[in-house]
């Protein structure tokens, strides 16, 4: 009872009690990051504490979201304690530290172990990694996203694991399946990466990841790190056992390496290694060890990256049309300034319209979010998206600034794209079919689809009197429950496009902004 | 005596060593690990009330909000109808004439202020009397809310369109708490139409077939949690919020005090009293406009089905002048002489012309006596549907 008690108090001990809670919590967030249970939780609390996330979107927005300041409370530990986070907060490189003892070498030869974890000139890359996207952003274009592990788990959690966990246990995770597109890719790299600590332990966080080597770059300044006695060792290399971050306890150590997982001090026979505060330098590497060239090539890339990206001109001129953004973005250039693609605005939507794109807003648009009406349709009353925003990609606002009313009915609603019809498939139109189910679901007030009764002599001979329906594009918002309703489900007859939408000055549809429309100015001459 | 290799660790020399446990804990570092275990609590605990507080609007829709449309738009319409003519590109196409939309295309019209009763214009709910039921163990919860054909989905959505196509007028409404029954209430809705027939068209239109006939309404039903019935020009609908006795008993009342209240008319429901009640499926009585069965001269057409001779028959009567019932009936003969249909006239039966066509496998029967046209249609037994027309004609069935 006294030794187990005595365990407890232990770092490791310590440190695996934090693995425990802080996994459980990211699972908590992402599990309750749902209208029914949100409630007003910090659903995005590990993106607001990341660092790299505040770093570069002050780079790429010259500004510093407000919740984004939480990330000082890991600077500071960082700059005085090291990489604590990756081991004792990460609950993506909790998810490896796990998956690699469970599948690893756990049961092999000691000799396999400690060589697995010895360091290795490939670890380098992250940091070639994290230059190129920190010049990336330099030049204006966030691609942190892409490997952050909190992005990356919280986008692969919500676009993959989640829908699966549905698909095996119906109605445990929605009320009706979700779907997302290109989900199998995120899987997929989600099951590689974990599946990686097999060849690799900590793969990702030793190799790719562009936090860990922020925090590595934080970390030489560290106060406190891991020392090694050299007369107490007896160089039997068993620190590296159960080394996670592979910073070579053994001889000197790599700062900017160490997880501050404490299993090299339980593991020393000798008591050799212990925490102390600022041991001699000469025992120690300090700065992470990245080679010129290479830091140059990943600074090429990060420039070819943006240049290429934003050549494609798919935030500009040759903007896709599907590209509809969820409501309350920001203009297009800002919104991928401060997307990082965490997809949480896709996990908290109750209708499941939100989509991870994939190319449709080009190469530096994958993964953000934009609306799929086939999928879902963006509901009126809603503003959870912006909610949930941790970089204010999409700006929190209220439900009377979304729909136009109160203070803000001067303005307007704000409106996603504008609806088309597509003559061609719509039963009135086309098929002397009687069909007003857009009418009957359009939800503003007053309704931007009204119909003109017409009759007509079918191809049998007999009159049929028929709604014909039409769109008002100044009072349309986009919303796209009229394309998601549309009884024609394969490409329904009405569709949204990204065109009048207000955040963009350039894609407005009517001069005036659809201000002075017939309608509403009936509106201002009352008021 | 060989020289031992130190480059070898010593671990590889013993491959079945035992694990090595560290016992001895620095107080510091047990100080450290005691705050940092409070320091994670302390985060659990900071989570866990931070959820508990919370704004319920971001999840809820904020009634408020919508106040502001509720002086809405004048002159718009959620259906706009043609004044007259064709409309362009249709060839063969002829428009819809309303004479009860007074605002052109475009809804730029200024409606009158103030709506007339039994007026043909939409106009904007004016505020009128409210609805004061008086009685006992009820308490109204709000203000009466006036709508008009404007803005009549605001309260009823993807059902105001039938609604207008009945000339509605003007919707009051209101809710009542039931007294010692906390979340109990009752909803009382009345739909003002222009005329009696076209409420009971309405009211005909929304029919639950599985309600039980009104002692207190001609029209009328009761569903599980509500009573549905036409007073005069006013299709009323008294709603439940559950099925507790006391509510449910609390609807009636208020359903009996406002049938006993509002002013009786039948006007224009002719028709509708010409239907035999013997053997006839209440659930079934519609009243159709226009276009009844796809022909333009069946207009203002009450219909509904029978159980006669084992079948089920549906029948209908139109009420018009009896040179517009005569042509409809030549009409309906002609066209049921077309595609390869066969009829045949029959004779005289009471004072009515009958003929009886097949078509398309199914047999209808029709008559035009003076200002009075109807019969069987869609029958599957021809002389079936001629023996209840005759017997009709004859007064047999009532």
């Amino acid at each position: 009872m006294k030794s187990n008690f005595r365990d407890l108090l232990k770092l490791r001990s310590v440190r695996r009690v934090a693995q425990v809670f802080f996994f459980s919590l990211f699972l908590f967030f992402v599990v309750i990051s749902d209208l029914r249970y949100l409630k007003g939780y910090p659903a995005s609390l590990f993106l607001e504490l990341d660092p790299l996330v505040a770093f570069a979107t002050a780079i790429t927005t010259h500004t510093v979201y407000m919740g984004l300041l939480l990330s000082l409370l890991l600077i500071l530990p960082t700059l005085l304690f090291g990489r604590i986070f990756c081991n004792w907060i990460c609950p993506y490189g909790i998810l490896h530290h796990f998956i690699g003892w469970l599948m690893g070498k756990r049961r092999a030869e000691e000799r396999e172990r400690i060589e697995a974890n010895r360091y290795k000139k490939l670890y380098s890359l992250k940091y070639v990694i994290l230059i190129g996207m920190v010049v990336a952003a330099v030049c204006g274009s966030l691609q942190i996203g892409l490997l952050d592990p909190i992005c990356l788990f919280h986008r692969s959690m919500t676009t993959a694991i989640m829908p699966m966990l549905n698909i095996f246990i119906p109605s445990s995770v929605y009320v009706r399946q979700y779907f997302h597109m290109g989900a199998w890719v995120i899987g997929f790299i989600l099951f590689f990466l974990v599946g990686m600590n097999v060849l690799i332990p900590r793969f990702f966080c030793r190799v790719l990841c562009p936090l860990g080597a922020f925090l590595g770059t934080l970390s030489s300044f560290a106060l406190w790190r891991i020392d090694r006695d050299p007369d107490k060792c007896v160089d039997c290399d068993l620190c590296l056992k159960s080394c996670e971050g592979a910073s070579d306890p053994h001889t000197q150590l790599r700062k900017s390496e160490c997880f501050v997982c404490f299993n090299c001090v339980e593991d020393c026979p000798e008591d050799a290694i212990s925490f102390k505060f600022m041991p001699p330098l000469k025992r120690e590497i300090t700065a992470p060890m990245v080679p010129a060239r290479r830091a140059l090539l990943g600074s090429l890339v990060g420039v070819g990256f943006f240049a290429f990206g934003r050549g494609s001109g798919k935030t500009d001129r040759d903007y896709n049309k599907k590209v509809i953004r969820p409501p309350g973005s920001v203009e297009e250039k800002d919104f991928l300034d401060r997307c990082i693609k965490c997809d949480q605005c896709i996990r908290v939507c109750p209708t499941n319209v939100l989509q991870p794109s994939l190319l449709e807003s080009g190469l530096e648009g994958i993964w953000t979010p934009i609306l799929n009406m086939k999928l879902g349709y963006c509901e009126l009353n809603c503003t959870l998206c912006g909610q949930v925003c941790p970089t204010g990609a999409i700006q929190r606002i209220t439900i009377e600034e979304k729909t136009g009313m109160g203070p803000f009915a001067e303005e307007g609603p704000i409106r996603l794209g504008t609806a088309f019809y597509d003559h061609g498939r719509c039963l009135p139109w086309s098929m002397e079919t009687p069909c007003v189910v857009c009418e009957e679901v359009c939800p503003v007030s007053p309704k931007a689809i009204y119909s003109r009764e017409v009759t007509i002599t079918k191809r049998d001979g007999n009159p049929i009197t028929l709604r014909r329906p039409y769109v008002d594009p100044a009072l349309c918002i986009g919303c796209g429950i009229c394309e998601h309703e549309c009884p024609v489900t394969d490409e329904a007859a009405i569709r949204v496009t990204a065109i009048g939408e207000t955040r963009s000055r350039e894609r407005r549809l009517l001069m005036d902004g659809g201000v002075t429309s017939s309608v509403r100015g009936l509106e201002k001459r009352q008021r | 005596m060989p020289v031992p290799d130190t480059n070898i660790p010593k671990a590889a020399t013993k491959p079945n060593r035992k694990e090595f446990q560290r016992t001895k804990i620095s107080k510091g570092e047990r100080l450290t690990s005691a705050a940092l275990l409070v320091l994670i609590a302390g985060i659990g605990a900071v989570v866990w009330n931070k959820g508990r507080h919370f704004d319920p609007n971001r999840f809820a829709l904020r009634v408020e909000a919508l106040k502001s449309t509720s002086g809405s738009v004048e002159g718009k319409a959620s259906t706009l109808r043609l004044q007259g003519g064709v409309q362009p590109g249709e060839e063969g196409a002829t428009a819809a004439v309303s004479p009860s939309k007074a605002a052109a295309p475009g809804g730029e019209a200024e409606a009158p202020e103030g709506s007339t009763e039994g007026g043909t214009s939409s106009k904007p709910a004016v505020k009128g009397e409210p609805l004061e039921p008086q009685i006992p163990g009820l308490k109204p919860m709000s203000d009466t809310e006036f709508y008009s054909a404007d803005n009549l989905f605001e309260k009823i959505d993807g059902r105001a369109p039938a609604y207008l196509n009945f000339n509605f007028q003007q919707l009051r409404c209101r809710t009542f708490s039931v007294a010692g029954a906390t979340g109990s209430f009752v909803d009382l809705y009345e739909f003002r139409f222009d005329t009696p027939v076209n409420a009971f068209g309405m009211f005909a239109l929304e029919r639950d077939p599985k309600g039980a006939s009104l002692p207190f309404a001609a029209d009328g039903y009761s569903g599980e949690m509500g009573f549905f019935f036409r007073q005069g020009a006013v299709y009323l609908q008294v709603i439940a919020s559950d099925q507790n006795p006391k509510t449910l008993a609390l609807a009636r009342a208020i359903s009996q005090d406002r049938a006993g209240k509002l002013p009786a008319d039948d006007k224009g429901l002719d028709g509708r009293r010409r239907l035999p009640a013997s053997g006839m499926d209440p659930g079934s009585v519609q009243f159709v406009q226009d276009n009844a069965q796809g022909q333009a001269f069946l207009k203002d057409v009450f219909q509904a089905t029978y159980d006669f001779g084992g079948e089920k028959l549906p029948f209908f009567v139109m009420v018009a002048k009896p040179a517009d019932a005569a042509a409809a009936w030549k009409s309906y003969l002609a066209f049921s002489s077309q595609f390869g249909g066969k009829a045949e006239t029959l004779p005289d039966a009471n004072g009515a012309k009958m003929f009886k066509a097949e078509n398309f496998g199914t047999w209808k029967v029709i008559y035009q006596r003076e200002g009075e046209v109807g019969g069987v249609v869609d029958a599957k037994n021809g002389s079936l549907a001629r023996q209840f027309v005759e017997q009709y004609l004859s007064g047999k069935i009532k």
